[in-house]
């Protein structure tokens, strides 16, 4: 499976209902160079952790009230969700072993 | 009667309002909350795929040499045998590559093993009340300016969005302004309301430009003036300096930098070009940073006989060159006509490093003062323009431009009445109260100028204690003159010193 594009108006049901797995969101935007960097990793991150967990993304320039209300400051921004509750931010570009780890960690 | 005093009243109430109304404007100045971007000086730290951070090198010079200090002093020795001082110069790539090759761009000026900087600073949106550093563009600064022109036009349009306003205000400092320049010779200033240079660089960083050339020296009276008058505030800095002072009284000085300068003029030219060829110089950004002065001087001094391998990488840097750092002031020129507003802050009454042979150029000790400010005439650190320039500038009635401690004239710069000078400051240091004075420039709706607000002439001097930016006087500090204390008063500060390190040291140990 892949990634689910989400917006504000989708993030609740996307994001903080999801009761099965945790939810790994891409906060991204087209103008941002690390953003682009890490994009091919997420997609492959999305194939890899099918069924374990879901990856979303939001483009931050669609979403900027909601960008603000989050605290999302950086970019790109990875955020984990279990259980509908944040569990931990890791910001700017990272290899898909780190990512893992950090889901890992914070899962 | 009683009608017409009535009518004469009122008239005499309305001239009065519109007269009000007509001097509202001019006294008081209308907040202008545009939004602004920053451009720092060096762009964000890049890291290689691992997530380990490779520029910039932490610890800097220092600790390369004192990591490889075994192997640089075996070196140093066989070449001082030899008189063969390549093996020193080799010695000294092989160490500066262990730290700096890991940032470094490949042969067309791209990055490699996937490093990059890692994020970028998401715009926020606001209506009102914008901090100076609220919009930080960040870039690599290792990469064209004139590629990342595309992402930061981008940026632009993401903080417009975000902001729902037509325009932004750039602020450029360092070499972020050779970024916004190249953006604006890109994109044009349609979506810019004012650019404010902070130190810029894009007309060439001496200390960059130079070393890019080859152009490096040292001599004892260099190094002692140095010493004499700029080193020191540490324990360490202080005995250092009156080491130096007193080997420059008793004439040993000349020797050792005699032989220094014999060593360095070897290692320019025989090391230079490699050493600087796996770091900086693969780095167009670093090279928009050398002036026209000494662009074509150290393109040959580096590529010299190599400019096929590096082909792509010329061409990139010629590129900028030409449609950015050659274009940059006549198409200033062009949008300030059009409307844009635009402001430089430069700092002055700083020396380059005592290694560069252009160390007694007024400057803020990394840029000089013509760079700066596209042209403004400065006399040597610690000098004061001629007598016959004075004159001349009497004559021609640009006196007025001259500082009181006639040490600098604007009116050759290229905007004489929108360049402000700070007196006795470093390019590295960025006080609060220059922020303060920015952030009133970029908040007025009109054009600003050195006579806009009583409280930032165009010559202000940067007292650190208070931070506090005060008037110009007619003193000059800092003078190139050597130390007026004997070899008896340097000895004691040396023993002052070292007895004041073990103190230091004494109330670490407890």
């Amino acid at each position: 499976m892949s990634y689910v594009e989400i917006s504000k108006d989708s993030f609740d049901k996307e994001v903080l209902n999801e009761k099965v797995c945790p939810v790994l969101v891409d906060f991204w935007a087209t103008w941002c160079g690390p953003c682009q960097m890490l994009s091919p990793v997420i997609d492959g991150l999305a194939d890899e952790l099918d069924g374990e967990v879901k990856v979303c993304k939001m483009d931050c320039d669609e979403n900027s009230d909601f960008i603000m209300e989050m605290g999302v400051m950086t970019i790109p921004c990875l955020v984990l969700f279990v259980g509908g509750e944040e569990k931990g931010r890791l910001i700017g570009y990272n290899e898909k072993e780190a990512i893992i780890d950090f889901i890992n960690e914070n899962k | 009667m009683k009608t017409m005093l009535k009518k004469a009243t009122a008239l005499i109430c309305v001239l009065l309002t519109l007269m009000s109304l007509a001097v509202l404007p001019a006294s008081a100045a209308i907040e202008n909350d545009l939004p602004i971007i920053y451009l720092v000086g060096m762009g964000e730290p890049v890291f290689d795929k691992n997530g380990k951070q490779v520029w910039p090198v932490s610890g800097g010079v220092a600790n390369i040499l004192l990591d490889n200090s075994s192997e640089l002093v075996a070196a140093f020795s066989a070449s001082l045998i030899s008189s063969d001082w390549t093996v020193y110069g080799n010695s000294l790539r092989r160490a500066f590559d262990k730290y700096y090759s890991g940032a470094a761009l490949d042969k067309n000026g791209n990055p490699r093993n996937g490093t990059d900087i890692r994020h970028s600073v998401a715009p926020k949106k606001k209506t009102s009340n914008y901090g100076l550093m609220d919009y930080r563009f960040a870039y690599d600064p290792r990469l064209d300016p004139w590629e990342t022109a595309v992402e930061l036009s981008e940026y632009v349009d993401a903080v417009l969005k975000a902001t729902g306003k037509n325009k932004v205000s750039f602020v450029g400092r360092c070499m972020g302004s050779c970024f916004v320049s190249a953006y604006l010779c890109r994109y044009g200033s349609s979506k810019v309301d004012t650019c404010l240079f902070y130190v810029p660089a894009v007309n060439g960083a001496t200390n960059c430009s130079q070393l890019f050339a080859g152009r490096v020296h040292i001599d004892s009276d260099t190094l002692n003036n140095y010493a004499t008058n700029y080193m020191g505030g540490n324990d360490l800095d202080d005995m250092l300096a009156s080491i130096i002072n007193v080997t420059y009284s008793l004439n040993m000085l000349g020797m050792g930098t005699d032989m220094a300068t014999q060593i360095f003029d070897q290692l320019a030219l025989e090391s230079f070009p490699d050493l600087l060829l796996s770091t900086y110089a693969t780095m167009p950004a670093f090279w928009a940073m050398v002036s026209e002065e000494y662009y074509e001087e150290a393109k040959n001094f580096i590529f010299g006989g190599r400019e096929a391998e590096y082909a792509e990488l010329i061409r990139k840097i010629d590129f900028y060159h030409e449609n950015v750092k050659l274009r940059i002031g006549s198409n200033l020129k062009t949008y300030v006509r059009n409307g844009m507003k635009f402001n430089i802050i430069a700092k002055y009454n700083v020396p380059m490093p005592p290694y560069l042979e252009g160390y007694n150029l007024n400057g803020d000790g990394v840029v000089n003062i013509s760079d700066l400010t596209f042209g403004a005439t400065g006399a040597p650190i610690g000098r004061t323009l001629s007598v016959d320039y004075l004159n001349a500038a009497k004559k021609s009635g640009t006196i007025d431009y001259v500082s009181d401690d006639l040490m600098v004239d604007s009116s050759t710069g290229l905007f004489p009445n929108y360049t402000w000078y700070v007196r006795d400051i470093h390019h590295d240091i960025f006080p609060t109260c220059i922020d303060t004075m920015m952030l009133k420039i970029l908040r007025t709706k009109n054009q600003v100028t050195v006579k806009t607000y009583s409280e930032y002439p165009q010559y202000v001097s940067y007292n650190s204690s208070a931070n506090k930016l005060t008037p110009v006087t007619g003193t000059v500090t800092n003078g190139s003159t050597s130390s007026s204390t004997n070899g008896f008063q340097k000895l004691i500060s040396i023993f002052l010193s070292i007895f004041k390190i073990i103190k230091n040291l004494f109330n670490i140990v407890n």
